[in-house]
């Protein structure tokens, strides 16, 4: 067996592995990742069948931007965090990891080492403010065509064999040229 | 006369490939505007519920990397650097650890600034053996990577059958529908386009291949107890990346130093009559 052959040759390893699994079970219970060790369920679960789908899309002056064009990471650089930036918005601007955050050390440190934690991991208001401008310096610099304004939306696309999108279109932001 | 077999891997013939690997991953990396230096100072984190994120957030040295264009760089130019005398120089200590730290610190920038913790670390977990100068301890590193491998695919085969993606008929239907949708919108036509709405029509049989591929993932239990059906374990677990790749667009160029573990190094060396000088 593999720890028995570690016990024998390599005991520090051995006792690394054996914690490993003992705090990595303890926070799996909890619903804790610790990467590299992850909590999904790469795709085991079953898909709920829905008519459509929420997407996000660019829009500049020449219609849809067509992401499909960008490497995988462009794309996830780019729209990825879209969704992050939604849900923020639509909790008043506040970081649903803040109460993770109060859980964990509100009244157990003092008041300048929650501040200092919160800081470090909480996005505030400035960086939420920032956001569509990075964004759109990061989508100047995947594409060739610098365009002077940019719309992000949020839509619909149904199921069916064309695919077909919703004729609304919920504007995100809208982020142009300086 | 040259040895049937070895005991020992060959470290010293397996780092230069392994971080030529890792270099083309770099280079993928730049390519893809995804190094520190091109992500253009992003200005939102996302740490999640994840101890290492955290701590690494509170010591803030992804922000204070993502923050400073001028670190950032300096930060790509060392773990480059580092990754290239690994190559060239294999049997020292202080060029892998850099490379090791420098990748991993890379990925939890990368993703805090994404929103989304990705699960494709392959280029993560293989260098780590690296560590190891001695033959002895890289071995035992080496084939821990490889059952830590195998751990990964074979739970990921297990949850479909657990949480019931494997016996639910529409399963795949629905996945490629849903990670298809915007795709399908902004290119609805060729080839794949009309392979991947063929199957999104026909749940029978795009359920049979998400059957396959659990079969696959659940295939790499074989490699807790044999190493000699590693080269069909390879085959498997191109074909499942390949078929991801194709169907769902998870490109797996970072996982594809999950193949290195099941290469037969050994017989390898004893083909390029490679000795290891470091024992």
């Amino acid at each position: 067996m593999y720890l028995q052959i570690v016990y024998r040759q390599w005991k520090l390893l051995c006792w690394i592995i054996i914690s490993a699994i003992f705090f990595q079970a303890f926070f799996m219970a909890k619903g804790i990742e610790n990467m590299p060790f992850f909590l999904y369920h790469m795709f085991g679960s079953v898909q709920s069948s829905n008519d459509s789908i929420n997407v996000i899309l660019i829009k500049t002056s020449e219609g849809y931007f067509n992401t499909n064009q960008l490497s995988g990471r462009e794309r996830e650089m780019l729209m990825n965090n879209i969704s992050y930036f939604i849900e923020r918005k639509k909790q008043g601007f506040s970081d649903p990891l803040g109460q993770t955050v109060a859980n964990r050390f509100k009244n157990r440190v003092s008041n300048t080492t929650y501040n200092y934690l919160q800081k470090s991991l909480l996005n505030d208001s400035a960086h939420l403010a920032a956001y569509p401008g990075w964004w759109k310096h990061y989508f100047d610099q995947v594409q060739n065509k610098k365009y002077a304004s940019v719309e992000i939306v949020s839509t619909y696309i149904h199921f069916n064999s064309s695919m077909y999108k919703s004729q609304t279109d919920s504007v995100v932001f809208t982020v142009s040229n300086k | 006369m040259k040895p049937s077999t070895q005991s020992y891997y060959p470290r010293q013939l397996m780092a230069p490939v392994i971080f030529s690997w890792l270099f083309m991953i770099l280079i993928y990396f730049f390519s893809t505007n995804s190094l520190l230096s091109q992500l253009q100072q992003p200005v939102l984190i996302s740490p999640e519920s994840d101890n290492t994120f955290w701590l690494l957030h509170i010591l803030r040295l992804p922000q204070w990397l993502l923050q400073h264009w001028g670190m950032a760089l300096a930060f790509d130019i060392i773990l480059t650097s580092s990754c290239i005398i690994c190559i060239f120089v294999p049997q020292q200590r202080i060029f892998t650890w850099i490379t090791v730290i420098g990748t991993w610190l890379l990925y939890v920038c990368y993703c805090t600034a994404a929103g989304k913790h990705y699960a494709q670390i392959g280029y993560l977990l293989v260098p780590v053996s690296f560590l190891a100068l001695k033959t002895e301890k890289f071995s035992l590193l080496w084939e821990g990577i490889r059952y830590w491998i195998c751990f990964l695919y074979t739970c990921a085969g297990l949850y479909k059958l657990y949480y019931g993606g494997f016996a639910y008929q529409l399963n795949m239907s629905h996945i490629l529908q849903q990670m298809n949708a915007e795709w399908l919108f902004l290119k609805p036509t060729g080839i794949q386009a009309t392979i991947i709405r063929y199957l999104a029509d026909h749940p029978g049989i795009s359920q049979w291949l998400y059957r396959m591929a659990a079969l696959v993932e659940l295939s790499l239990i074989i490699g807790f107890f044999t190493k000699k059906f590693d080269r069909l374990l390879i085959i498997g677990l191109f074909v499942f990346h390949l078929g991801n790749f194709l169907l769902l667009h998870i490109p797996f160029v970072e996982q594809s130093l999950i193949f290195a573990p099941f290469f037969p190094w050994k017989k390898w060396a004893v083909n390029f009559h490679t000795t290891n000088s470091n024992d």
